[in-house]
């Protein structure tokens, strides 16, 4: 079993598009897999699976009780009407409520406790013969980020060339990405400005931002101390929005992304 | 040497003999603290009892967060490859199975499992490998497994 994390310096880069879409285009190539929303501050996945064509089991507890010892791993995984697809939600409420028992559990449990709690869901999905366990984890250097980069074999560092990534993204892999030793760092470069097919014709003072912002992350990832090649860049698509559109839409451009990203995951 | 001198010299020796004597002390205390915390190396005679869920939360608690572990690579390059082997496995492993797992030296994997079993986050025990015989064998666990 592999364990991946989509990981990103700062948020709203995709990380959650990218993660839930490759997750189930794997599925549809016949893989089995996990995709655990691990983002315990802004959790969307629940959201995002009722917006489109699915059908879950509505059993299965919030993996937030799981890391707070209420729950067994057993019981926090939904099975899907895609086959070989399942699926793992933190709970949407508990940072909504000032008095939310698990939140206090949360705060309360040593933050070595929650990591080995990831460990142990680790070992139970190994158990369980998923092919691939994919983690969508909080943006940026916090104990729960660092707990999914810590328990991954691969990771996927999404960036989106703008300005004020390519600082973060060096602080990143100096603080972080350095020191995760074994483990293999990809980059993704996401919603990289297009401008074929474009009816009115770009300030050219924009398409030079746009190109120093591409080139400033390239830069930045080859000076890296660690390797992290790039894995593959994702045009913008315009209206591209959160929605499983490998499932819903086949001929849509950034389903025809997802499916070069996921052939070229499976030949690492 | 004169008198004042020689009462000089009483009075310096004195003052030395003294500090020792507090510092003497303040070793004993720390001794004694770090014999009975639970944190530090769990060294286990006897071994494959099951824990019980109350004992293991406090084992976890008392696991390493990840910017502990990101720390020790930085001061122990080469240990975080060991602690995620370690990881994988939920029963007890002799450094030689890590030593696969990481395709290093056994005497590396030691190494770095022993400096893990002082800081607390896996756990050792020492067995005899023959009842007759003097020889053992180290072997290692991760704190808080399900056993």
């Amino acid at each position: 079993m592999e364990t991946i994390t989509f990981h990103s310096y700062r948020g709203g880069v995709g990380k959650t598009v990218l993660s839930v879409n490759t997750a189930v285009q794997l599925a549809l190539l016949g893989k089995k897999v996990c995709l655990v929303d691990f983002d315990l501050r802004a959790p969307s996945h629940q959201s995002l699976f009722i917006s489109s064509t699915f059908s879950m089991s509505p059993t299965a507890k919030s993996f937030t009780g799981f890391l707070v010892g209420d729950h067994e791993p057993q019981s926090v995984i939904n099975s899907t009407d895609k086959e070989n697809f399942y699926c793992v939600f933190s709970d949407i409420e508990i940072f909504q409520q000032k008095e939310s028992k698990v939140r206090t559990k949360l705060t309360q449990h040593g933050e070595g406790r929650i990591l080995a709690k990831l460990f142990e869901f680790v070992r139970y999905c190994n158990t369980q013969k998923f092919d691939f366990l994919i983690f969508d984890c909080m943006p940026g250097v916090t104990y729960r980020s660092l707990d999914a980069l810590i328990v991954s074999d691969k990771i996927m560092v999404v960036t989106r060339p703008v300005k004020s990534e390519i600082s973060g993204l060096r602080l990143v892999i100096s603080e972080c990405y350095s020191k995760l030793e074994g483990a293999e760092i990809f980059s993704i470069m996401n919603q990289v400005e297009n401008i074929k097919d474009l009816v009115h014709p770009p300030n050219p003072l924009d398409v030079n931002f746009a190109k120093v912002n591409v080139l400033g992350i390239t830069k930045c990832l080859e000076e890296s101390s660690v390797p992290i090649p790039l894995l593959h860049s994702f045009p913008r698509v315009p209206f591209v929005t959160e929605r499983i559109y490998v499932l819903d839409e086949k001929n849509h451009p950034f389903t025809v992304e997802i499916e070069t990203f996921c052939n070229k995951l499976l030949q690492k | 040497m004169s008198d004042l001198q020689d009462r000089e010299l009483k009075k310096i020796l004195s003052q030395i003999l003294d500090e020792l004597k507090t510092i003497s002390q303040n070793l004993q205390s720390i001794k004694s603290s770090l014999d009975s915390s639970s944190v530090g190396s769990l060294e286990i005679s006897k071994s494959n009892a099951p824990i019980s869920d109350s004992s293991r939360s406090d084992e976890l608690t008392s696991m390493p967060s990840s910017l502990e572990i990101l720390n020790l690579q930085e001061s122990r390059p080469g240990i975080f490859k060991t602690y995620k082997a370690i990881q994988k496995k939920v029963d007890w492993v002799k450094s030689a199975d890590i030593a696969d797992m990481t395709s290093r030296s056994r005497g590396l994997e030691s190494r770095y499992l022993n400096y893990l079993a002082q800081k607390g986050f896996v756990m050792k025990k020492r067995e005899k490998i023959e009842s007759d015989s003097r020889a053992t064998e180290v072997w290692y666990r991760i704190v808080g497994a399900n056993s």
